[in-house]
């Protein structure tokens, strides 16, 4: 089937089968090479992308459910301006995740501060609950996402 | 991200080949025939007989077929590969091919198995085997249990294979690049001179990375050398995590005896690892093993026996650490209970034997740190008052079922971790590292493997600037692949932060020693040396096994929720000496992350995910969100020593803390990991 | 394999309309419960006729009555918590808080979580004790069926061929007293994943009234009117008199489900029912 949808900020248009899931049609036909399908279940987050503005994992949809979409993935965060708080939080707290888990923990991020930028610990810890991660521990990460948050607050007031 | 070291999924071109494997559908058996006539045209497919070279990887002296000929042993073994351009056709060209097995419907079991399946033992006897002790004595046994384990996210796994100037290009993401070309060279029969391996990003793994990237290198570069066009094959997550390597399941057998006082007089240890298949590092794996058994403690008469048996499971074995925390978890968990008849705690039953200073090897540690790291974590949890606590609790409960109290429990468990390989092989296995200092007093390390964490980076460019009096700017580890860089051997087992800085140490002395003799640049090449017999005897199993040591201590408090038996963990207090560390957050970071991953394995979590917990309370019922257990870890001695391993250490020691602790908690000897709700209820059925 | 045909209706007329001439079609909202259960493998495999609910409209509406708020079968599970979190009642809130991790609850919708087939998820215990009702509708034709019926006793789906859920209504009431409880994992680790749900009303120390739901693997479901009864009507705190008969009613409630509930499901159900009867009062005096 034919599909079209805004990826990045850009309109595709591709033609795959409408079982193929997002995460591999994104990945091997659209190359976004910073989705890393790893259990095909929901469960590890290494798909994550922020679709029609909310986060959710790529394993988990079918690609016919992507028509007509809005779709950010890392590629698309790190061009923006608000991933400069993001680095930044995470370097400040020394919690910057391996390669493997960057991109999947920087959509996370930037999806938690859309929806609030005075996150709580509580909230991002919920958030991350559906990741696995095997190279830093949550409550670092935790830490980093809540600097990022300061840092975006403080954007948005036009301080740097 | 760095697209210097992308992985290896990112490759691919127009007109290459898609490469798939078609697996044995039983898991012991023959191969009778096969049918492929309607295949599509487009689908090309290979099997053994098309081998130019060796159906065989080898590992050291082990060796798995690269695609079975005739005998299945395990369900899921490569038999054939398919390959289109088009990857969409191979999964519906698989179903086309018809395989006919012949079988007995046997299977090699882990229990029962027979005598013939050990295909390997290795013993470690010291002081007397005589068990013949007059009254006065008790005898306590028990057998320990743990399952195997498994992984989800892990980089991906494949390779992409094509011609370059008459040369064969791999790119794959493997922690040993030359054993990638030096397997293709024999499967394709080619010499390795014309194979170029560059590794693409590796991390993270768990010890798959050494040996099954050259399982799927060389089958990719079988169809790039049938067909001329590039190739590539990528394992899907399922077949990572079915197919390549687990926790090796272990059972073992303690009997020890003691004295009226709660003194070892004996012990008599049995291990028995299921290996599966197509054991790899068996020799390796059983000798850590037999060490970890031992531990620090001190008994006179003790006889270790440790087996691999052969088994009709996919290979396993390969896993991170090898075998340590298997055999750890059942030592600490059997010397928390001889610790019981004693007339200390087992905290300070511990202090007593670790104030020997020595390992089971016989080998003095002059600078033992383990009484120290126990004595930190027994203050740091208040583990006195609480064990006392807990222990009144549980003596006065009549039944958990009954119990309206809280059950708590508190355990400790401690040792070490060896870094290095326990024996440097023979043969033509130089594993060593380059170095080479420029007219402009810049270094450059070699590595074979890159992927070096940026933490031991820092050790290594500080170490080669103190000795060289540069500044760490001048120092570079440089990037390459088999035509530039040396054979460092395999990376597992803590090599680079151990046994690969001792090296870039020695490199740099010799540079600094010719430094103003001879002309810049000076090239280096150090090889890991064979451990001398008077230091390491692995024949008899004596001396100083590794090149270095990282030691641990941990406490675990947990919580047993008495209506539905999940375990809760309150808190894990870790103290660890693993030498030399410049970055302290990042190595608090790295035990942390293995803390967690232990007790994700101890209580059966699904591949590690966290936890939720909920409070019972009718007025606010707490929301869910997810709680994870506090950790404290900390440090001794980073500002000295060889640097070690730490993940390792902090994985092997959580389990058996918080299986004692569950003991304390439940009023029951749990002596398995992963424990489960079920299985507690199964246990306090039993009791009663 | 031939290709699926997939319809994008955008209203809930045009969805009727279609779904009337395809009444085999599969409807597909978050899909989640679908994805998971498809879990680890490269591909969905997809009906033949998928309809795809996402744009349609009355479908994503929340409103709210005096007595009663209504939810749209399609509207995502966070999106319900972020609007209605401190309105409606926390047995149900809590339930759907549970329901897998935040990326998936962005996803999952209502009715999905409530006409899985295989197995009872979320949801189901607490809107059966709320009384809470499902609005079926169908070209030219709507009704409304209590949850507690929306499956027969063997568990099958009571829809009528081109028939789709579209509201839940979820009734005001009064409870002081409100639980829910999951355990575990009921795609990872069905046989030892079970729900609990309970509400009470405890005035002047009188329970005026008492429910509760436990859910087990597959399509287990139990809800006992008998120790509701028993219960109902008795003042707070029970005596052991009253909880010794609670306990006898419901083992033997326990005994009769079927043999793929385990013991052990069976005594930790048991004993959070015996948590939640000692742990009644009234919150106003104490």
């Amino acid at each position: 089937m034919r599909l079209h949808f805004i990826l990045n900020g850009r309109y595709v248009d591709v033609t795959t089968q409408p079982s193929t899931r997002l995460v591999d049609l994104l990945h091997d036909q659209l190359d976004i090479e910073s989705l890393h399908p790893a259990c095909y279940g929901g469960e590890c987050g290494n798909c994550a992308i922020i679709f029609n503005g909310d986060l959710v994992y790529s394993c988990l949809i079918p690609a016919f459910a992507a028509q007509d979409a809005s779709i950010y993935t890392y590629e698309g965060i790190v061009k923006s301006a608000g991933y400069a708080d993001i680095q930044r939080g995470f370097q400040e707290e020394n919690s910057f995740p391996c390669r493997y888990c960057l991109a999947s923990k920087v959509v996370i991020t930037q999806s938690i501060l859309e929806n609030n930028q005075d996150p709580d610990r509580q909230e991002i810890m919920e958030v991350l609950s559906g990741t696995y991660c095997s190279c830093t521990n949550l409550n670092k990460m935790t830490k980093g996402i809540i600097k990022a948050a300061y840092h975006r607050r403080r954007s948005s007031y036009g301080r740097k | 991200m760095d697209d210097n070291f992308p992985f290896v999924d990112k490759y691919k071109t127009d007109g290459m080949f898609h490469v798939q494997i078609v697996r044995a559908e039983i898991p012991r058996g023959r191969i009778e025939s096969w049918d492929t006539s309607k295949l599509p045209e487009e689908v090309l497919f290979f099997s053994a007989e098309d081998l130019p070279g060796k159906n065989e990887l080898s590992l050291l002296s082990e060796t798995m077929p690269l695609l079975a000929a005739k005998e299945v042993n395990y369900q899921g073994e490569p038999l054939f590969l398919l390959a289109s351009k088009s990857s969409e056709s191979l999964e519906e060209a698989k179903k086309k091919i018809r395989i006919d097995y012949e079988t007995d419907f046997s299977l090699l079991a882990f229990e029962p198995s027979s005598s013939d399946q050990v295909i390997d033992r290795v013993s470690l006897v010291r002081g007397s085997e005589e068990r013949n002790y007059g009254s006065g004595t008790q005898i306590i046994e028990a057998q320990y249990r743990t399952s195997s384990e498994t992984h989800i996210g892990r980089a991906p796994l494949g390779a992409f294979t094509y011609w370059e100037n008459e040369r064969l290009v791999v790119h794959t993401p493997s922690h040993w690049p030359y054993h990638v070309r030096g397997s293709v060279a024999d499967v394709l029969k080619i010499s390795p001179s014309k194979v170029k391996v560059i590794q693409s990003n590796p991390s993270p793994a768990y010890g798959e990375k050494v040996f099954y990237p050259s399982l799927v290198s060389a089958m990719a570069a079988l169809v790039t050398l049938k067909t001329g066009s590039p190739a590539r094959l990528l394992l899907s997550p399922e077949e990572v995590e079915r197919f390549t390597t687990k926790k090796a399941p272990v059972e073992v057998n303690r009997t020890s005896v003691i004295d009226e006082n709660g003194t070892i007089l004996a012990e008599d240890v049995h291990l028995r690892f299921n290996v599966g298949a197509y054991p790899m590092f068996t020799r390796e794996l059983l000798i850590r093993a037999a060490i970890s058994s031992g531990n620090f403690y001190h008994i006179p008469n003790i006889n270790i026996t440790v087996e691999a048996i052969r088994t009709s499971a996919p290979p396993m074995n390969l896993y991170r650490g090898l075998g340590v925390a298997q055999s750890l978890f059942a030592t600490e968990v059997h010397s928390s209970r001889l610790a019981e008849f004693s007339q200390l705690n087992p905290g300070d039953w511990k202090i007593e034997h670790a104030s020997k200073r020595r390992i089971i090897t016989g080998s003095e540690i002059k600078k033992m740190p383990l009484p120290e790291l126990l004595k930190q974590v027994l203050e740091k949890s208040d583990f006195y008052r609480k064990h006392s606590a807990y222990e009144l609790t549980r003596k006065r409960r009549s039944s958990i079922k009954t119990s309206r109290s809280t059950l708590r429990g508190i355990g400790v468990s401690s040792g070490f971790t060896g870094n290095g390989f326990t024996e440097k092989p023979t043969g033509d296995f130089n594993w060593g590292i380059s170095a080479v200092l420029d007219s402009k007093d810049r270094l450059s390390i070699e590595c074979g493997t890159l992927n070096i964490p940026r933490a031991i980076q820092d050790i290594w460019k500080r170490k080669a600037a103190e000795i060289l009096g540069i500044s760490t700017d001048s120092v570079e580890i440089i990037d390459g692949d088999t035509d530039s860089l040396p054979d460092s051997g395999p990376m597992m087992l803590g090599m680079p932060v151990s046994v690969y800085t001792s090296l870039v140490e020695r490199c740099c002395t010799y540079i600094r020693k010719q430094r103003f003799h001879k002309p810049l640049p000076i090239r280096v090449h150090r090889n890991i040396p064979a451990a001398r017999k008077n230091v390491w005897n692995r024949e008899s199993l004596e001396g100083l096994p590794y090149q270095s040591l990282s030691w641990g201590a941990v406490v675990t408090e947990v919580e047993l929720d008495p209506l539905t038996l999940m375990p809760e963990v309150r808190g894990v207090w870790a103290s660890f000496d693993c030498g030399l560390i410049y970055d302290t957050s990042y190595a608090v970071s790295i035990a942390e992350a293995g803390i967690y991953e232990a007790l994700a394995w101890s209580m059966g979590e699904e591949r590690g995910s966290p936890r939720y917990y909920q409070d019972y309370s009718l007025e606010n019922p707490e929301t869910l969100y997810l709680r994870l257990p506090p950790v404290s870890v900390h440090f001794l001695n980073q500002s000295r020593g060889v640097p070690g391993g730490i993940n390792e250490i902090a994985e092997s020691l959580v389990p058996a803390s918080f299986i004692t602790a569950m003991s304390q908690a439940a009023g029951v000897y749990f002596d398995r990991i992963p424990l489960t709700p079920e299985l507690i209820h199964g246990y306090l059925e039993e009791q009663t | 394999m031939a290709e699926s045909k997939i319809f994008y209706p955008s209203s809930l007329g045009e969805l009727l309309r279609i779904y009337g001439d395809y009444p085999q079609a599969s409807l597909w909202a978050g899909g989640t419960a679908i994805a998971r259960e498809q879990g680890g493998r490269h591909r969905f495999t997809l009906p033949e006729i998928i309809i795809h609910l996402s744009q349609v409209t009355e479908l994503q509406r929340i409103s709210r009555t005096e007595r009663y708020f209504e939810l749209g079968a399609g509207v995502p599970i966070n999106k319900i918590l972020k609007v209605g979190k401190h309105v409606l009642p926390k047995v149900f809130t809590h339930a759907l808080h549970h329901i897998g991790h935040p990326a998936v609850r962005n996803l999952a919708g209502l009715g999905g979580n409530l006409c899985h087939a295989p197995r009872r998820l979320n949801t189901f215990g607490p809107l059966t004790i709320l009384d809470a009702k499902v609005e079926l509708r169908r070209a030219g034709k709507s009704r409304w069926l209590p949850v507690a019926r929306l499956f027969n006793r063997t568990g099958e789906l009571q829809l009528a061929e081109g028939e789709i859920l579209s509201r839940v209504r979820i009734p005001f009431e009064s409870w002081n007293m409100q639980f829910f409880q999951k355990i575990g994992d009921p795609f990872l680790k069905p046989k030892t994943s079970l729900t609990f749900s309970a509400i009470s009303d405890v005035r002047k120390a009188e329970i005026t009234d008492f429910r509760i739901a436990f859910s087990f693997i597959g399509k287990s479901m139990l809800r006992d009117r008998e120790l509701e009864t028993l219960i109902s009507g008795k003042r707070v705190p029970l005596s052991e008199k009253v909880r010794s008969e609670a306990r006898e009613l419901f083992r033997a409630s326990l005994m009769e489900l079927p043999g793929e509930v385990t013991l052990f499901q069976k005594q930790r159900a048991l004993r959070l029912l015996q948590w939640y009867l000692s742990a009644l009062h009234d919150p106003q005096r104490d």
